[in-house]
C-alpha cells in the first residue's frame, strides 16, 4: 500500500518536472539579484545530481532570503521566488517532510496566482503534498487548478501566433 | 477583420471587375469609375497577399508549446481521475475528473487540428 503511494507521488513528481521545464530560466533580467538566484539554482542542480539535498536547499534559501531589488518588476520577482519555493517543496518532498513542502508551496502561492506555470507548478506540488498527507481530495482540487492554468494556456497559445513572445512561467 | 474587409472589398469590386470582362459595353463607363474599380481591384489584391501571409503564419503552431500544455492537461486528468476512483460515487472529485477528461480531449483534438504530432 505505502509502495502504491510512493510510485503514485513519483508520477506526479515527475509531471511536476515536466511542468517545471524552462522555468528556471524563463525569468531574462539584468540585475544582479536574479543573476544570483540563477547561479544558486544552478549550484541545486550540482547538489541534487552529487546527492546533497541539504546543500540544494541551502542554496535555494540563500535565493528567498534575500531581499529583491525595489526596481525589479513584480513578476520578475514573483516569477524567480516562486520557482525557488517549487523547487523547495519539490526537494522536501522527496526527502519524505510533506509538511515543509506545504509550507513553502503555500509561501510559494501567496505571492500571487495569476495564469502561468510558475503558479501551475506550485499547485503541482502542493497536490502531491496533499497526496503524501492522504488527503487526495484535496490533492485532486489542486491538481485540477493547475490544469485550468494549463488550458488557459494552451487556448491562449493556439491564438497567437507562433514567433510570439513566449508566456511567463514558459522558456523563451 | 483582415478576412473580413478583404471580403467586402471584393464584394465592392466584383461589379466594376466585371466591366472589365466586356460583359457590359467599356463606353457606358465613366472613367472614373473605372479608375476606381483599379484601385479598388489593386487594393483588395494587396490585402489578398496579407491575408495569406497571415494564414502562412498562422498555419505555423508552436507545437512545443502545444505539445507540452497538451501532456500536462491529459497527465492532470489522469491524475484527477485516480484519485476519482477511490472517492465515494457522485463526489466532487468525480466532477472534476469528467472535466478534466474533456478538457483533455479538446486539448489533443486542438493539437491534432493544429498539426502538431502526438504525444
Amino acid at each position: 500500500m505505502i509502495g502504491r503511494r510512493f510510485a503514485r507521488l513519483a508520477a506526479t513528481l515527475s509531471l511536476a518536472g515536466l511542468l517545471a521545464f524552462g522555468c528556471s530560466r524563463a525569468v531574462e533580467d539584468a540585475s544582479p539579484w536574479v543573476a544570483e538566484a540563477e547561479r544558486r539554482h544552478a549550484l541545486a542542480d550540482q547538489r541534487l545530481e552529487a546527492n546533497d539535498r541539504s546543500g540544494a536547499q541551502d542554496a535555494l534559501r540563500g535565493i528567498v532570503s534575500a531581499p529583491a531589488p525595489a526596481d525589479l518588476p513584480a513578476d520578475a520577482r514573483r516569477g524567480v521566488l516562486q520557482d525557488t519555493y517549487f523547487r523547495l517543496a519539490r526537494i522536501e518532498l522527496a526527502a519524505n517532510d510533506p509538511f515543509a513542502a506545504l509550507l513553502d508551496a503555500d509561501r510559494g502561492l501567496a505571492l500571487g496566482r495569476p495564469s502561468d506555470l510558475f503558479v501551475a507548478n506550485l499547485l503541482v506540488v502542493r497536490g502531491a503534498t496533499h497526496e503524501a498527507l492522504n488527503n487526495a481530495p484535496l490533492a485532486a482540487v489542486d491538481y485540477h487548478q493547475a490544469l485550468l492554468i494549463n488550458d488557459e494556456l494552451l487556448a491562449k497559445t493556439l491564438r497567437v501566433p507562433a514567433d510570439a513572445s513566449p508566456m511567463p512561467g514558459e522558456r523563451p | 477583420m483582415s478576412r473580413l474587409l478583404a471580403t467586402v472589398l471584393l464584394l465592392a469590386s466584383c461589379a466594376p471587375a466585371m466591366q472589365d470582362t466586356g460583359h457590359r459595353p467599356p463606353l457606358e463607363t465613366p472613367p472614373s469609375e473605372e479608375q476606381e474599380a483599379t484601385r479598388a481591384h489593386d487594393e483588395l489584391r494587396r490585402l489578398d497577399t496579407e491575408l495569406r501571409a497571415a494564414d502562412a503564419q498562422a498555419a505555423a503552431p508552436d507545437c512545443a508549446r502545444i505539445g507540452q500544455l497538451r501532456d500536462n492537461i491529459c497527465a492532470l486528468a489522469a491524475r484527477i481521475c485516480q484519485i476519482a476512483e477511490r472517492q465515494p460515487p457522485g463526489s466532487t472529485t468525480a466532477d472534476r475528473c469528467a472535466d478534466s477528461k474533456t478538457r483533455c480531449k479538446n486539448a489533443v483534438d486542438n493539437a491534432e487540428a493544429r498539426g502538431c504530432p502526438k504525444k
